[in-house]
């Protein structure tokens, strides 16, 4: 498999990225059949201008791109928030963290883009140790939703969403151009947003922007930290499908956290089921509500819904395959089936 | 009869009094400029190294608690002796406390998740301090700043006392010759230096706040 990796840089510095990216590569390709390396060619953005850097990874290149090994955090007070974690987790793999308060699901989240340094184990990312980058260009390499929104109140739509790249010092008129690009794909009106306040706008077009903000430098890892959870919940349900649908798009690797079920489900390639620092289960959403681990992940998921969505996970998997719910509810004749339409459960039979 | 006195007095002795409120301007803006080009950077520093705080914090703090009086002839005893010199230091070290306060409660109260979030997304400690927690603390900054300039007008009159001029030389002299007109002579340009000073900086506080911190009432969020 192929994939390519863009980064916006400053044309002075491209010589020296590319140079440092081969050499990156070719220790990636290290471990694999020669040949298969990959390629470093510059690329100039169409719309933005941007001169972008792109990577194509040969075949060789691994599909994980995440992994904890070991990964442990305790405190001096001798509570342990993350228990020896092991996890692998794909690219443009959409995985979600979850389990009550105090599970150690964000603690995770933050020691990947080291928030928290873990106080043993290991993360890599693409194969390399997360600790041999320097923090702030590791964490200019990810990006990061928090739940707060965290859009800066003195800064407009447009300077928020490109902030890491003012960061990185490009300039004004690529950013702009960056803002409005990205405000388009997620159906906001550029010319209405650009400039205006986060104070402005209502708190789901805030996060919105907020993700929008996380996808401007290109990442290949965007980490979210219970997003939507000051959110009400149309407006929750309405981010969690445009995210599903920019992910698709981007195509990503998305590490969320949340508490919220209905939204682990929603959002999941995978759902990592956490408590005390371990991990209970990991599985699809549909072998969750299938199989849960045990009493802890059945009580978590909750007696009611792994009924409602066991029906409702029979009609989605034909949904995966390009069917509409009416097509979906033929193919499933003669059986009763909970349809989830805009968070409100609606049973029909056929 | 005092109106038409004084008056009398501004048109006879303007040169005098211009040359008065001249000094007095010298005597309230190096205190207060010396005040944000040491008190700021110094206090921004007590926030990344909290253990300087106290010290910071104490020494600005302490020093407003001596009388502004004993604090001029404080510096005469500590050998500075009489003039513009000793006037300038006692005033920069009045100045400092409300710059040292308004600074670390505007640096310190910027919400920890918005530096959380821009730390995540990669910050180095300058463009934190320089794209994010400056500008959101630089309004409560420039009212300490404000604060500091409006005491120090009304305080620089003092000076005089020790030999530092300023309009308060007008006031010591009028008051010594038990002559109301003269008094007022000084009083009158320092009481409004004092209203333009607190005028001209809440006007640098509006112009350099940008719209989206500005409170809004009945806003325009929803739509």
């Amino acid at each position: 498999m192929c994939r390519s990796f863009y980064f916006p840089i400053p044309m002075h510095q491209l010589i020296q990225y590319a140079s440092f990216c081969l050499s990156k590569m070719m220790r990636i390709g290290q471990g694999n059949p020669p040949g298969r390396v990959g390629s470093v060619r510059i690329a100039r953005d169409s719309i933005t201008g941007i001169h972008l850097l792109r990577l194509s990874a040969g075949k060789g290149v691994e599909r994980t791109i995440l992994r904890f090994i070991d990964l442990t955090k305790s405190y001096a007070d001798q509570t342990v928030a993350v228990d020896h974690l092991n996890l692998s987790i794909e690219r443009g793999e959409f995985v979600v963290l979850i389990g009550p308060s105090g599970c150690g699901k964000s603690t995770t989240l933050r020691m990947v883009n080291r928030l928290v340094e873990p106080t043993s184990g290991t993360i890599e990312i693409d194969q390399r140790d997360a600790r041999s980058y320097p923090p702030v260009e590791l964490r200019r390499r990810l990006g990061y939703v928090i739940q707060q929104i965290g859009l800066m109140p003195h800064l407009t739509i447009a300077e928020n969403i490109s902030f890491v790249l003012k960061l990185q010092r490009i300039g004004k008129v690529q950013r702009r151009a960056r803002a409005r690009e990205l405000l388009k794909l997620a159906d906001l009106d550029p010319d209405t947003y650009l400039d205006r306040y986060p104070v402005e706008l209502s708190g789901g077009q805030q996060q919105r922007v907020g993700v929008l903000r996380a996808l401007a430098h290109n990442p290949e890892i965007i980490l979210m930290d219970e997003p939507f959870g000051a959110l009400d919940p149309i407006t929750r349900e309405q981010l969690q499908d445009e995210l599903k649908r920019l992910q698709r798009s981007v195509q990503k690797t998305i590490l969320f956290v949340t508490h919220d079920m209905d939204e682990a489900l929603r959002l999941a390639d995978r759902i990592v089921v956490m408590k005390g620092g371990h991990i209970v289960q990991v599985a699809a959403p549909d072998e969750i509500l299938r199989n849960p681990a045990d009493e802890f992940v059945a009580n978590f998921i909750g007696r009611q819904r792994m009924l409602g969505r066991f029906q409702e996970m029979d009609l989605r998997s034909v949904n995966a395959c390009g069917a509409d719910s009416e097509m979906a509810r033929q193919a499933t004749p003669a059986e009763k089936v909970t349809v989830n339409v805009a968070g409100e459960a609606v049973r029909s039979s056929c | 009869m005092l109106i038409q006195h004084t008056l009398q007095y501004f048109a006879q002795h303007t040169g005098h009094i211009l040359r008065a409120t001249e000094q007095q301007i010298v005597l309230v803006l190096i205190p207060i400029g010396l005040a944000v080009l040491i008190a700021v950077p110094m206090t921004i520093l007590a926030t990344r190294v909290r253990k300087l705080y106290p010290w910071v914090i104490g020494f600005s703090n302490a020093v407003q608690t001596i009388p502004s009086l004993a604090l001029l002839v404080l510096m005469i005893t500590l050998g500075l002796g009489i003039g513009v010199l000793p006037s300038i230091v006692a005033l920069f070290v009045y100045a400092l406390m409300p710059i040292v306060r308004n600074t670390y409660v505007g640096i310190d109260g910027v919400a920890s998740e918005l530096k959380e979030a821009a730390i995540g997304m990669g910050t180095t400690k300058w463009q934190l301090l320089w794209f994010v927690e400056l500008p959101l603390a630089l309004r409560v900054i420039l009212t300490g700043i404000r604060s500091s300039l409006v005491s120090t007008v009304g305080f620089a009159t003092l000076a005089a006392l020790v030999g530092g001029g300023g309009l308060g030389s007008l006031i010591l002299q009028g008051l010594s010759m038990a002559s109301n007109s003269i008094v007022l002579a000084g009083t009158i340009p320092a009481v409004l230096m004092a209203f333009l000073a607190e005028f001209l900086m809440a006007q640098l506080e509006k112009w350099v706040t940008p719209r989206g911190l500005r409170v809004r009432v009945g806003g325009a969020g929803e739509r």
